[in-house]
């Protein structure tokens, strides 16, 4: 069992993650606020985190930033989950440490995929 | 607009009335001194004509006496004397036969008796002619001797005397008298006339005219000054009446010398006054030409003075009323000229600024905060280039000498002189503040969208391809994948309501019919559509017997609905919303409390703008456009209320809106008219 972390404030992203990653493989945990996120991550030092850009209290990036740079939480594969898809945000988010970044609006299928072949297990 | 005389337009009238006055002056001098010259010239011809003539009867009237002198001298008076009384009248008719030229040839005895006189009957011999003028001369003198002008007898002619003494021995033993008509003197002047009118006046020892006109009236010239003069031997010209002429004279006299006569020579006035006259009328002519073309060039000079002042004028009231900032260097850079829009921008004035670099009293900054150079302005550029050059989109600042910064665009064109120099630069400096917000709230606008947008279409997306491919899902993750569908399809309804509301509302194309309503009725539908929102946290809490109010039920409705749905939305579903309503004089005011987040008196402030969200977490979280209040606020203020809120951060909200409570019964289609109109003109 692999452990996800989603963070978004939209509920419906995050249910609809949920409903497409949740499985025997995988365990989803769900944050809406980055310091909800930070406490999640450090407490269940989840396998992925799918990171939302545009948080309440805070930037996904800013988030990121701060797990990377952690040695304890800097393992940890990090996607930013995006709806822009403006080079400036992807060169911060690289900058931040992030692994790969998914750009909303996502197609669950592809997703799933995605999702798979970071963990090396294809189906 | 008003325009000022310029000083130099005044200066230039005043130098031409100067110029007319003095080619007057200039003309009245020509007159006066042609007029000098032309009177010298006439009175030195007469002076010269005088000479002549004086010359001409001195040396005729002397080449005569001495004929007579002669006589007296010859033996003729000694063969006189030895002659008989009784011969001599042959002889002296002999004698005279030989000079023509004499009237008549008298013999005389010392003692002043006519001896005999030729022709006959001239004069009877024996009688006493001692009182005669040449007798008289001849004897005082005892030599030959000029008589002045006399008549033989009673009724004849004038005659002048020549006399001449001759002696036996020392004594005086006769006197020859001979006589000359006085009208010799003109043939003896002959040519010594003059060229240009007038006459020649002969004057004799005793005063009495010989010659010229005045000798008919026999006029004696002793009181006259010239004549006078000449007979004392001077010369001289003037101006003078004269016997025998009428008016002033231009008169010139000189002696006759040796005769003790005078000669006077005098011409009209007219003589003078004729060409003085006609050089005059052309003179005058010639000013007025010069007046009237000065006074054209001066008509012309004046309008195009004129014209340029009204130019500049025009040119300077253009750049106070002009709302840009307008400014003016010279070439080296220096400020020439700053309007009052750019004076108030700026916070310099042209006086202050004048000769200043235009880097030091207008310093600009990129969009890094980093100084601009010279160089690098817009105006420095335009001169080098010599072309117009602008600034790029809000990449300038302007540092105003207050303190304050002040986004602007600049625009500078080169000025060049008619040879092609540049002599400077104009540059025209915008406050773009307001566009730079519009920017902003446009960037903010397309921002707000694409995530309202995105985040529904995410899920619409998602989760019907999660339902098309999972056929795994069991019947409630099915039905709650649907409702996330069914939510986020009427969240983008809600979106693109608000836009086109706020799009109709700007562009007037929205609004309000206003009715008769009764806000109960309202509130309860309102209500209805609330309760998947959590409506039932709702107390609507309205008096009995409220009044019915103007309203346009459809907007009352969504002016409802934000407030409430605003309420629940930021607010935690444990807390109440509260809907009351009370009457203030002929308004009724609605209010919407409750005890959810609440705003800071700043956040209040600003809370009805457009896409304006309060900037915090809590609001962040449960997402919206920034739109619902500012289209809440318009649609109140069509109705003909207003809006306000009171609020406290972390206590909660009060929203509180009036409208007009209708009338009693009667007229209430006029009054929907008329507060119908009040909505419109706002």
């Amino acid at each position: 069992m692999r452990k996800l972390l989603i963070v978004d404030d939209e509920e419906g992203v995050r249910s609809l993650v949920r409903m497409t990653l949740e499985s025997d493989k995988y365990e989803i945990l769900e944050a809406k606020r980055g310091d909800d996120a930070l406490r999640l991550v450090r407490e269940h030092l989840p396998d992925l985190v799918l990171l939302d850009v545009m948080l309440p209290d805070t930037s996904g990036v800013e988030v990121c930033r701060a797990l990377k740079s952690d040695p304890e939480t800097a393992p940890v594969t990090i996607v930013m989950l995006t709806a822009k898809a403006q080079n400036s945000d992807l060169e911060d988010a690289e900058g931040a440490g992030a692994d790969g970044y998914f750009t909303k609006p996502f197609s669950p299928v592809a997703l799933l995929r995605r999702v798979d072949m970071i963990f090396g297990d294809p189906e | 607009m008003r325009y000022t005389r310029s000083p130099r337009l005044r200066a230039a009238i005043v130098a031409l009335v100067i110029a007319v006055v003095v080619v007057g002056a200039l003309g009245a001098w020509q007159v006066t001194a042609a007029r000098d010259s032309q009177r010298t010239q006439i009175v030195n011809g007469e002076l010269t004509a005088a000479r002549l003539a004086s010359s001409a009867v001195q040396s005729g009237i002397s080449s005569r006496l001495q004929l007579v002198s002669n006589l007296a001298e010859q033996n003729v008076a000694k063969t006189l004397t030895d002659t008989r009384p009784s011969d001599l009248q042959s002889l002296v008719d002999e004698v005279r036969g030989l000079y023509p030229q004499f009237e008549t040839l008298a013999v005389d005895s010392p003692s002043g008796v006519l001896l005999a006189v030729s022709p006959k009957g001239e004069g009877t011999p024996g009688t006493r002619v001692s009182d005669k003028p040449a007798f008289a001369g001849a004897i005082s003198t005892g030599a030959p001797y000029v008589s002045k002008a006399f008549r033989l007898s009673g009724d004849g002619p004038l005659v002048i005397g020549l006399a001449a003494p001759f002696f036996s021995g020392k004594t005086i033993a006769g006197v020859i008298v001979c006589t000359i008509p006085v009208t010799i003197l003109g043939s003896i002047m002959g040519s010594a006339g003059l060229q240009s009118g007038g006459s020649i006046v002969v004057v004799d020892q005793s005063g009495r005219a010989l010659a010229g006109p005045a000798v008919v009236s026999g006029a004696t010239y002793v009181h006259t000054q010239a004549a006078a003069r000449a007979l004392h031997g001077a010369e001289g010209t003037g101006t003078a009446t004269l016997p025998g002429f009428s008016g002033n004279r231009l008169v010139a006299y000189t002696p006759v010398l040796g005769l003790g006569w005078g000669i006077l020579v005098e011409q009209p006035m007219s003589a003078l006054n004729d060409p003085i006259g006609t050089l005059t009328v052309h003179l005058a002519l010639i000013d007025a030409l010069v007046v009237l073309i000065a006074v054209v060039t001066a008509v012309v000079l004046a309008r195009l003075l004129g014209q340029l002042a009204k130019e500049r004028d025009e040119a300077a009231a253009v750049m106070a009323s002009v709302g840009e900032g307008v400014a003016t260097v010279d070439a080296a850079g220096r400020v020439v000229r700053l309007n009052p829009a750019l004076e108030r921008l700026s916070g310099h004035t042209t006086a202050s600024a004048r000769g200043l670099q235009w880097t030091e009293v207008l310093p600009f900054v990129d969009d890094r905060r980093q100084a601009l150079a010279w160089s690098d302005s817009v105006v420095a550029r335009a001169m080098s280039e010599r072309r117009v050059v602008a600034s790029h989109g809000f990449s300038r600042t302007l540092l105003s000498a207050n303190g304050t910064s002040i986004p602007v665009a600049v625009t500078a064109a080169p000025l060049t002189t008619d040879d092609g120099h540049i002599s400077g630069a104009v540059a025209v400096i915008r406050d773009v503040s307001r566009e730079r917000e519009v920017d902003e709230l446009k960037s903010s606008l397309v921002s707000t969208v694409s995530h309202e947008l995105r985040t529904p279409l995410t899920m619409i997306r998602g989760f019907s391809e999660l339902l098309l491919s999972r056929k795994d899902l069991d019947s409630k993750r099915s039905k709650e994948a649907l409702e996330h569908i069914h939510d986020s399809s009427r969240r983008l309804g809600r979106l693109i309501d608000d836009l086109l509301s706020v799009s109709r509302i700007e562009s007037g194309g929205l609004r309000s019919d206003l009715n008769l309503v009764g806000l109960r009725q309202v509130a309860d539908e309102v209500l209805v559509t609330l309760e998947p929102a959590g409506g039932e946290r709702v107390d609507i809490d309205l008096p009995e017997g409220l009044p019915t109010v103007l309203a346009d039920p459809d907007q009352l409705f969504q002016v409802l609905t934000n407030l409430l749905s605003n309420a629940l939305k930021y607010s935690s579903g444990e807390s109440r919303v509260n809907m009351s309503a009370s009457v203030a004089r002929d308004q009724l005011h609605v209010s919407v409390t409750d005890e959810g987040i609440g705003m800071t008196p700043g956040e209040a402030a600003q809370v009805f703008g457009k896409f304006s969200r309060v900037d915090r977490p809590e609001v962040r979280e449960v997402g919206g456009t920034g739109l619902g209040l500012y289209i809440t606020r318009r649609l109140v203020d069509m109705m003909g209320g207003s809006i306000w809120v009171r609020s406290k951060a972390g206590e909660g909200s009060v929203f509180t809106f009036s409208l007009r409570v209708a009338p009693a019964d009667d007229g209430g289609v006029v009054v929907k008219e008329q507060v119908y109109a009040q909505a419109a003109d706002r």
